[in-house]
């Protein structure tokens, strides 16, 4: 995470939520939809329109993630007293599957959002550390010594070569 | 969540012969699957769009 080095005045100062009358806010009644069937019906109504379909593979396209997507659509509906954060986290595959299956049937290469970045990558740490013990270890060594190992090497393959098949020079 | 959803592995239901409108209806539950988990009735949502993401990648 980036930290800004700029006060925010626009964040919520503490307890700022506890300013408003108990219920006032959408997420803090009783939600509209408490099951999870109920849930998929009214998400499923609403992905299917065709207004919808055409706004979610445009921004698919635009390479918004389908779990931030899916995540934002759950998460405004808690906002907005649909349905709880509960009902939310247990339909969130279903959005991310329905959301997958119009970029599929749209031709749209899309980001799940579900592989990690860092994956298949090697750890900038880890480099570092091997560097670090490489050249803790170049430094030990001996050059001279090596030096006349090298010689020693390249002696023995030049006998090597001068085998009964080999070519003479 | 939706890697946890492990719908490749859930167990698979058994198609019972038809034996007439009058037969008794099993309970879901004897299928093997706890339908009263919400969690398998998602599953089981995530398993039919699934298949028809599958259709159309396949085609």
């Amino acid at each position: 995470m980036r930290l800004s080095s700029e006060p925010n005045f626009d964040a919520p100062i503490p307890g700022e939520s506890l300013t408003t009358e108990l219920g006032g806010r959408p997420w803090q009644s009783p939600s509209q939809y408490n099951t999870v069937d109920e849930a998929i019906e009214y998400y499923m109504a609403r992905m299917t329109t065709e207004e919808f379909m055409v706004q979610a593979v445009d921004v698919l396209e635009m390479g918004v993630p389908v779990a931030v997507l899916a995540n934002t659509m759950q998460m405004s509906s808690v906002m907005e007293g649909v349905h709880n954060i509960d009902v939310g986290m247990l339909v969130l595959p279903v959005l991310m599957e329905m959301l997958m299956l119009l970029g599929d049937s749209a031709g749209v290469k899309y980001n799940t959002g579900l592989d990690s970045p860092s994956k298949g990558k090697t750890r900038e740490s880890l480099l570092a550390k091997v560097a670090n013990r490489y050249k803790k270890q170049l430094e030990d060594v001996d050059m001279t010594t090596a030096r006349e190992e090298v010689k020693d090497t390249e002696e023995e393959d030049v006998q090597f070569t001068a085998g009964l098949m080999s070519r003479r020079n | 969540m939706y890697y946890n959803m492990d719908i490749e592995n859930m167990p698979k239901e058994k198609q019972t012969p038809a034996t007439g409108l009058l037969s008794k209806s099993k309970p879901m539950a004897a299928a093997g699957m706890d339908y009263k988990n919400p969690a398998v009735r998602v599953a089981k949502q995530l398993e039919l769009i699934r298949n028809r993401r599958n259709e159309i990648n396949a085609s």
